[in-house]
């Protein structure tokens, strides 16, 4: 089965001042956008995301991830998850298709304090639905209307210089960087499965219903019409936003009476002004540039592969001797933070220094176990032999123990720390974190859940 | 004038630094002409394919020194096919024949073979100095050749080459006579070298004064090697890291102080920031630092290292000195000319990677920079108009922003109001490449302002025929244009067809133009060779049946008094 990938680009940080043109995107409710933007942001380029197929699970009542469907993030995808929500929605979490995670994730986000971008993908919408109904339905006209009058602005713009909007020039774009095989290990079963979950969960005749509600809006509201919202649009539209999805889909009717003012403006500014010409020529070579592109940047063969080479040879160094070890300590990256509940202060630990979860494990003990007797019994820590009396910090990795270990990936997720192989733990863990295993609610991983 | 002895006119023309003077006077008359070219020593090919070898040695019978260059600028960068061409062996059997003084040869992205270098190990008798720049196709067999025949050699320069392994034996074959060196440079070999010859090496130079070890070298024959050399002035360190609690760490601290004379450092290959404490005592004297090779020294210790840097003149670096490493430099570089920032990580997420602030700080702190290549993720026009109004004594400006047309990221514009500033204020400006997103104002812009401009290169910008017209229109030095991923098509590649016979080479690759245009491009120009090359397969079967209208991927565009060259590959079809 053909995955279908198209590509957005973030620009995080960048603050547009001018008036940010059209989207169509910030006619929806741009937390549940964005969200899934950024949920299935892979780690890759700085600010270039791919966004794949994903799929939605929803925080029910009880505290468990209903798999709702498996979107993209196109106009009727983001409909249907919104008409999917309903009161016994808590929350939604999206995820990418093609990540494969194993391991269980830790769902205490709010208790961990973090930059914004450590937040949970969660939407907040209890409540709201019936809001965001009617919203959904004035904005289904909005965009019927508005279709036809794009439409019209696309004609002209396409008469001045037919190749504005010719994205795919010789078609050879679209051949993008990892292609559909690489990252994406996904079995065109398991793909095929997800499909046929499409719907609300008890109402199997949804998708039907769906195709009928759709149908008048597909001529707008469809992957094509996607494609063509140029580049800047998106950016603006998510840069401000960026992993925004707390922001509560409060006082909408403002935000996209300003969105429609500014489309206007653009369509005014199409026929005159040149930068929209280059602006929209943008995406076009952007796309190109994520493709590997032959000579770019232009750097000397030899050069491109001198980072990846000293890298090897470190390792392999530091496999061979022990002063290798040292040359590994010294490079940065290998300590990573580490912060205990209850406890200030924060410490750092080596990585590279342990050789698996048994003497990180204890490595923690030993970090925090002094700290935890000071702050539980100030007194105590003054004396060095009361500190020695002490009870270890013990099973912090199965979950047996009073705290648990946890660290956050290179994605920014939580997970329990001793899921995943040793290795691949020291590649990916970015801090760590000790936490109260009381506290700790472990959903499994979001492919159970989906399959 | 012209009755002068021929002795005195000589004398005169002694006093003529460049060639291109040196080429002027001899347009004069024949008189001149003859004084000229039998005294004329050195010499200098910009492209192999422009002129016969044996024209060159037949005209220039006394040179001592030939400089060539073969393949374009672009294949530095995996444009040009592999065997594609640039061989030096036609120019050393040339002069082997006919130059028998040959003392020196500088070859730059040529084909170098072991048989060739052999040849040139034996048969100039004098020969004292072999620079090769981005050079590949021969191995240390070659190298040892060299090293065995040539026994007055005082250079062996090896940049960036690509060199076939083939044992660490080569430098055993310097012979135990061989006392003259003064320049050495194997960094860019890969393999083990024999480290006790280069020890016995060093210590009988006694004029070594460059010395760039490969990463191979540890920081123990270093230290030997510094001990036997202390009196070196440009050192390539090897692989510069060691245990700091090894008996070489210590020595490796002990062994700088006593260089007094090291000027310029390179390097660094593995190098970890404990041993980099080790130059804190020779970084008061240093005027260059390379620390471009050394992706393992985080930007702190680059900062800690580049504060003690006061009379730096030229720095390569990578991005991961960051932004606030860049103000360091700006605060402590006060005599930096030439700077260059390599990205780290070009397929990263680029995190540690510099922006516009970088080089706004450095050209503010450096008011002496005539010289930057600099590679980030953003620029916007505001600091490009900043560094322009800093900095007005640039030479050469190369701007690589590593997402093709990216806009400034403040205002969504394209940059063209930046680089129009830097060409506006540069009048000096020789060499520019411009990234991130262009119109054709930009072009307008550099036509317009960068009279001395010799070397263009343009990416991903433009957005019609226009573009390439103003530049050739109005850059009148314009010797080197090089095109890539551009819409300009036949109309701008017809334009101004007399233009291309001033210049040295046109390369264009994925623009807009057709076959066609190619065509009568070479048909008007019988003087200009016009090179298509096309990789792709079934090119050369439907050669003859290729329509004009067909977009040709790559062209190269050459003067030429050799006609078509002989030696083209398949792929390679001069029209």
């Amino acid at each position: 089965m053909e995955m279908m990938e198209w590509k957005l680009n973030f620009a995080p940080g960048a603050s547009p001042t001018t008036a940010p043109p059209f989207s169509p995107l910030a006619l929806l409710p741009t937390p549940a956008l964005h969200d899934l933007l950024d949920e299935s942001t892979e780690t890759g380029h700085r600010d270039q995301a791919r966004v794949s197929s994903s799929s939605v699970a929803r925080l029910n009542n009880s505290g468990e991830y209903d798999t709702l469907r498996k979107v993209g993030p196109t106009w009727s995808d983001m409909f249907r998850l919104l008409f999917l929500l309903d009161g016994r929605t808590r929350g939604i979490r999206c995820c990418d298709g093609n990540s494969r995670k194993r391991s269980r994730r830790v769902d205490r986000w709010n208790d961990v304090p973090a930059r914004p971008i450590e937040r949970p993908h969660q939407l907040l919408m209890n409540r709201r639905t019936v809001e965001v109904s009617a919203l959904v339905i004035f904005l289904d006209l909005l965009l019927v209307f508005f279709s036809q009058k794009w439409k019209g602005m696309e004609e002209e713009i396409a008469g001045g210089d037919s190749q504005l909007f010719d994205l795919v020039p010789n078609g050879r774009n679209w051949t993008l960087g990892e292609g559909n095989g690489g990252k994406a290990n996904y079995g065109a079963e398991e793909e095929r499965k997800l499909e046929l979950r499409l719907g609300l969960p008890g109402g199997e005749d949804w998708s039907a219903v769906q195709e009928k509600r759709e149908h008048p809006l597909d001529s707008a509201i469809s992957l094509g019409h996607i494609s063509k919202v140029p580049k800047c649009t998106i950016n603006n539209a998510s840069s401000g936003a960026k992993r925004g999805f707390l922001v509560a889909v409060e006082s909408p009717t403002e935000e996209t009476l300003t969105d429609i003012m500014n489309f206007q403006q653009l369509q005014q500014h199409a026929s005159s002004s040149k930068y929209v010409a280059a602006a929209h020529s943008n995406p076009q070579s952007s796309r190109t540039a994520t493709a590997p592109v032959v000579g770019w940047p232009p750097i000397r063969s030899f050069r491109k592969n001198l980072a990846s080479t000293v890298k090897t040879s470190a390792e392999s160094l530091y496999e061979s001797s022990e002063a290798g070890k040292k040359i590994e300590n010294d490079k940065k990256g290998l300590f990573v933070k580490i912060n205990m509940d209850g406890i200030p202060i924060g410490r750092k630990v080596d990585l590279k220094a342990y050789d698996g979860y048994d003497k990180l494990s204890s490595a923690v003990d030993e970090l925090f176990r002094g700290l935890l007797a000071a702050q539980m019994d100030p007194l105590a820590a003054s004396t060095q032999k009361k500190v020695e009396q002490i009870h270890a910090i013990t099973d912090l990795l199965d979950g047996s123990g009073e705290y648990t270990l946890v660290y956050e990936d290179d994605e920014g997720d939580k997970m329990l720390v001793g899921d995943v192989p040793w290795n691949m733990f020291v590649s990916t863990a970015k801090r760590l974190r000790v936490l109260k295993s009381s506290d700790i609610s472990v959903s499994s991983g979001i492919d159970d859940v989906l399959t | 004038m012209t009755y002068f002895p021929e002795e005195v006119v000589e004398h005169i023309f002694d006093f003529l630094g460049s060639h291109r003077d040196r080429n002027t006077v001899s347009t004069v008359c024949k008189a001149w002409y003859q004084v000229e070219r039998l005294s004329r020593q050195n010499v200098f090919v910009g492209n192999c394919y422009a002129i016969r070898p044996e024209r060159v040695m037949a005209r220039f019978p006394r040179m001592k020194s030939l400089s060539v260059k073969g393949k374009p600028h672009f294949a530095d960068f995996n444009l040009v096919p592999y065997d594609w061409g640039g061989y030096a062996l036609p120019w050393i059997e040339a002069a082997a024949r006919s130059c028998a003084g040959l003392e020196e040869l500088r070859l730059k992205r040529m084909v170098v073979t072991d048989d060739g270098l052999e040849l040139l190990a034996r048969s100039f008798p004098n020969f004292k100095s072999l620079v090769l720049v981005s050079c590949d196709g021969f191995s240390t067999d070659g190298l040892a050749a060299i090293a065995t025949y040539c026994r007055g050699l005082r250079e062996l320069d090896l940049q960036e080459n690509e060199v076939d392994d083939h044992g660490r034996q080569w430098l055993n074959c310097f012979p135990d006579s061989c006392t003259s060196l003064i320049s050495l440079n194997f960094a860019c070999l890969k393999g083990e070298v024999n480290t006790g010859s280069l020890e016995r090496l060093v210590a009988r130079s006694p004029n070594l004064r460059s010395l760039k070890l490969n990463r191979a070298i540890s920081v123990e024959s270093l230290n030997k090697i510094l001990a036997r050399a202390p009196h070196l002035v440009d050192l390539g360190t090897g692989s510069f890291t060691v245990d700091h609690r090894a008996e070489a760490y210590h020595r490796l601290m002990n062994s700088f102080p006593k260089c007094k004379s090291l000027r310029s450092l390179s390097g660094f290959w593995d190098a970890s920031p404990r041993c980099l404490k080790a130059l804190y005592p020779v970084c008061i004297n240093l005027t260059v630092l390379n620390l471009s090779y050394a992706p393992a020294i985080p930007g702190d210790d680059l900062i800690k290292l580049i504060c003690h840097c006061f009379k730096l003149q030229k720095l390569w670096v990578l991005d991961c000195i960051g932004d606030k490493g860049l103000a360091v430099v700006a605060s402590t570089c006060k005599e930096l000319q030439e700077l260059r920032v390599f990205p780290s990580d070009i397929y990263g997420a680029g995190n540690t990677s510099v922006t516009e602030e970088g080089l706004v700080a450095v050209s503010s702190g450096c008011p002496k920079l005539n010289s930057v290549l600099y590679f980030c993720y953003q620029m916007t026009n505001s600091a490009l108009i900043a560094v322009a109004k800093n900095c007005p004594h640039f030479i050469r400006f190369r701007l690589c922003i590593l997402d093709p047309g990216k806009p400034d990221p403040l205002t969504n514009l394209p940059l063209d109001e930046g680089f129009g500033a830097i060409v506006r204020s540069c009048k000096n400006l020789r060499r520019l490449s411009l990234s991130g997103l262009l119109t054709d104002q930009v072009f307008l812009y550099i036509g317009m302002h960068a009279k001395c401009l010799e070397m263009l290169s343009i990416a991903f910008a433009g957005n019609s025929d226009k573009g390439m017209i103003y530049v050739l229109d109005g850059c009148k030095n314009l010797r080197k244009l090089e095109i890539r991923d551009c819409p300009f098509g036949d109309g701008a590649l017809l334009k101004d067809v007399a233009k291309y016979e001033t210049m040295r080479s046109l390369w264009m690759s994925s623009c807009e133009v057709t076959l066609g245009g190619c065509k009568a491009l070479a048909a008007k120009m019988p003087r200009l060779n016009v090179e298509i090359i096309n990789e792709s397969d079934d090119f050369e079967e439907s050669k003859e049946n290729l329509v004009d209208v067909h977009k040709v991927e790559k062209i190269y565009v050459y003067r030429s008094v050799a006609g078509p060259r002989n030696d083209a590959p398949e792929f390679v079809w001069t029209l």
